[in-house]
């Protein structure tokens, strides 16, 4: 499964948004916000981050959305297991990212050691 | 006298015969009396309430018992009809399914489990009544049909869903669905997603639509709106791939059972006609491959500026070309230049 996640930026905002703070629930448009991404790009994310078992989703309870006279919303969680794989994927994708650029780019101008 | 029943002999058809059919008309016309004079808030008289859960039950093919119960569900409830009298001319399993339907007809009244707890004939006949009400909402004050279509989508939809009855369960989101926008203000935005939605597989539609509507009708009025239809529009095709993706790795779990190789021929073989048949419709316009070309552009924006830009500089040509070979091939005479 998590060879067909492919590591697109997006991707990794997504990912970035959920582990700022593993343990909170989040709503679509939350994640929206905290990502930076447009609607259209964050359900296909979150739709397949579901499928790879990185997050899982559930609907918000009816006491709190009755009250508030709204239809319920969807609350998005990344789970243990997903919390760990995001860490090494987002970490990976950033290092295979810094040694595409050759030593002479960044070396004696760029402030990167 | 019985001019309103005519819906229900139609969807009735021949099906019911004899004393069936009989005690069928008895009931209508003991419900036509007691609610006579009785108004629906729309100002139709009440009996064509009751014909109308009558007629969905008898599209789902029930019994004599279920119409009749269909027919006389409301006369315990709101006219002066004595239970013994129903009791002596119908009999004890109809007279259950009424007792069944008035537990139900108050909050306070059902146990908090009513959804699993509840026979499941009174369940079907109380989610008619609830489809038939949902149709006909629009006279209800707006804050009770808020309430009334939440309810529907929270507790009811679920219901028919776990008795098989898909077709209600469909219809009664739809329509729950579409009076909530409404009510927020987003017809408009709402019936855009729902269309643009269409390409979603449909067992995960319902599931997707709802949250987008609880999404758009949480944004203020205006502009976030407007984006947030077009980006979701936008990002409708990769959403279908994406969940269509999941549904053939599910499906292809499954033919691995039976012939894995023979269903994933036949589904690469009718993925490939209806991509033939969908390229075809594609270039027979001009202003459909243009629209095309921008959707392409506007997808790769999303994942990478980068892209967009390559492909802004490099399809047009190659796109151009293909065009015209396709229509050479497939005789496009019929194009619209």
């Amino acid at each position: 499964m998590q060879a067909g996640l492919r590591m697109t930026m997006p991707t990794q905002a997504v990912l970035r948004a959920f582990l700022a703070d593993p343990l909170c629930e989040r709503y679509g448009l939350e994640l929206c916000d905290l990502a930076g991404l447009p609607s259209g790009t964050l359900y296909p994310i979150l739709a397949r981050l579901e499928q790879a078992g990185w997050v899982e989703s559930r609907w918000e309870d009816p006491e709190a959305h009755v009250a508030e006279g709204r239809p319920r919303r969807r609350y998005y969680r990344v789970t243990t297991d997903g919390a760990q794989q995001a860490r090494e994927a987002i970490a990976k994708a950033y290092r295979a990212r810094r040694q595409r650029v050759p030593g002479w780019v960044t070396g004696p101008v760029g402030g990167l050691p | 006298m019985s001019g309103h029943l005519q819906p229900l002999l139609k969807a009735v058809g021949g099906s019911l015969t004899g004393e069936r059919l009989r005690l069928v008309r008895r009931a209508y016309e003991v419900a036509e009396r007691w609610h006579s004079g009785q108004l629906r808030r729309d100002g139709s008289p009440y009996i064509t309430h009751p014909v109308a859960v009558a007629v969905i039950l008898a599209e789902l093919d029930l019994d004599h018992e279920m119409l009749c119960a269909a027919l006389l569900h409301d006369v315990l409830a709101d006219t002066a009809c004595p239970e013994a009298e129903l009791a002596a001319e119908f009999g004890a399993p109809i007279i259950d399914l009424l007792r069944g339907m008035r537990m139900l007809d108050y909050a306070k009244r059902r146990p908090p489990e009513w959804p699993v707890s509840t026979d499941e004939r009174v369940l079907t006949l109380k989610l008619a009544d609830r489809l038939h009400n949902q149709r006909t909402i629009s006279g209800l004050p707006e804050a009770r049909q808020r309430v009334n279509s939440q309810e529907n989508l929270d507790v009811v939809a679920p219901v028919a869903r776990r008795l098989g009855l898909t077709e209600v369960e469909e219809e009664l989101r739809r329509l729950a669905m579409a009076n909530l926008s409404g009510a927020g203000g987003a017809r408009t935005f709402f019936g855009a997603i729902t269309a643009g939605a269409i390409m979603l597989p449909a067992a995960a539609r319902a599931r997707w639509l709802e949250e987008w509507l609880g999404e758009l009708l949480a944004l203020p009025v205006g502009r976030a709106r407007y984006r947030f239809t077009f980006r979701l529009l936008a990002g409708m095709p990769r959403m279908a791939l994406t969940l269509r993706g999941q549904a053939a790795l599910a499906g292809g779990g499954r033919a691995a059972v039976r012939d894995r190789r023979t269903a994933v021929a036949e589904r690469a073989a009718a993925v490939g006609r209806a991509a033939t048949r969908c390229l075809r419709w594609v270039v027979r316009s001009d202003l459909r491959t243009w629209a095309l070309l921008g959707w392409l552009v506007l997808d790769a924006a999303a994942e990478r500026i980068t892209d967009a830009v390559v492909i802004v500089i490099t399809v047009p040509p190659v796109l151009a070309a293909a065009v015209h070979a396709i229509r050479a091939r497939i005789g496009g005479g019929g194009g619209r230049g």
